[in-house]
């Protein structure tokens, strides 16, 4: 394509919705079981606290239906789409420790940034989940440490 | 005192003498340390052999906290006395039960953790700069914030193989580039240096250097 300064012809306006966003991705969680069995959930985006607290209640709802069909509640969660925002978070801290505390997790892994690490380490020492709740940089630990607890 | 440091206060006090290393690089982390009083260097040494002093903890830093919160287990760097040091020591499992049902403390510690992590990597970002003057500059910027005091006087006795070691550079080319300095004005003294906290800031600008976290 013959550039603009050369033509002289004005470019079409590119349309908002065709622009990548890749830096600011919109805020949204997903749950679901994913094909191995695991409890999957993914934090998306800037996330306010209605979001979050309704990610916990949906994840805890989960687990408990795995529990009544007696399967293993393994839980995976990928936060490394997330804003750094969301660890720094009181109000945010706060549901998740309640919901550590409610949710009858069998084991759950959350991997992401160094300090998604931190904050789930700290908060699962706070609430003495620390042999059930760990935090991990990649995939592969997260689920090579859940599958550990499997047997 | 921050709630943080408040832990700390029934811990165990000990004295560790000047090059005393605390920890090895791959040692288990089953305590916390609280620095009372000296400063300890982070290094880790190169395969050529030279030490890369990555950071410096002084008064009120809490060591190795983000190994330890991040699940890793092991001390990634050698942890050594710079000069004679007063620390606190809490074995890992008392300071679980300390925090345990206080969750007014997990927000103070992401906070200081992620402090310290952003602090490491200014410190790295500095290290690989190759103008030898803007790193010397960001050096005595990150000095100044660790170890010194209001009037720019550095508290801590480096020689040029601690400024080498700090620049990531030759003794050679941090006495040339210090002797430089001390002619612009923005450093003086020669064992206990002092900056010219106005000069500095204004360098800072000049050569774009962040404010340290």
């Amino acid at each position: 394509m013959t550039p603009c300064w050369i033509t002289g012809r004005i470019p079409p306006r590119v349309p908002y919705a065709k622009i990548d966003l890749v830096s600011i991705p919109k805020g949204k969680t997903e749950t679901f079981i994913n094909p191995a069995g695991f409890i999957e959930q993914h934090y998306i985006g800037t996330l306010k606290l209605p979001a979050i607290k309704k990610a916990i209640e949906e994840l805890g709802k989960i687990v408990e239906e795995q529990k009544a069909q007696k399967k293993p509640a393994l839980v995976l969660i990928d936060t490394s789409l997330a804003a750094t925002s969301l660890f720094f978070n009181t109000q945010a801290h706060t549901a998740s420790i309640k919901g550590m505390k409610t949710i009858p997790l069998g084991r759950a892994a959350i991997f992401g940034p160094l300090v998604a690490q931190v904050t789930v380490n700290t908060l699962a020492m706070i609430t003495g989940k620390k042999d059930k709740i760990r935090g991990f940089t990649s995939r592969q630990e997260a689920i090579r440490w859940l599958c550990a607890g499997k047997s | 005192m921050t709630p943080l440091l408040d832990l700390f206060k029934s811990a165990s006090d000990r004295h560790f003498p000047k090059g005393q290393i605390i920890l090895y690089e791959g040692d288990p982390v089953n305590r916390l340390y609280q620095i009372d009083e000296g400063f300890v260097k982070v290094y880790n040494i190169l395969a050529d052999g030279t030490e890369r002093i990555i950071f410096i903890y002084g008064p009120g830093d809490i060591f190795p906290l983000t190994s330890y919160l991040s699940g890793f287990g092991v001390a990634r760097y050698f942890y050594e006395c710079m000069k004679e040091a007063k620390v606190k020591v809490m074995n890992l499992a008392i300071f679980e039960n300390k925090i345990k049902g206080k969750p007014e403390l997990a927000q103070e510690m992401i906070k200081y953790s992620y402090l310290t992590n952003q602090q490491f990597v200014q410190r790295i970002d500095m290290l690989s700069v190759n103008d030898t003057r803007r790193k010397i500059i960001s050096l005595l910027a990150f000095l100044l914030a660790k170890a010194g005091d209001k009037s720019g006087k550095l508290n801590l006795t480096l020689t040029s193989k601690d400024f080498a070691d700090l620049a990531g550079v030759t003794r050679e080319t941090v006495s040339v580039q210090l002797n430089k300095l001390r002619r612009d004005g923005l450093i003086s003294g020669n064992h206990q240096i002092i900056v010219d906290v106005n000069y500095l800031n204004k360098l800072k600008i000049k050569y774009s250097i962040p404010k340290f976290a």
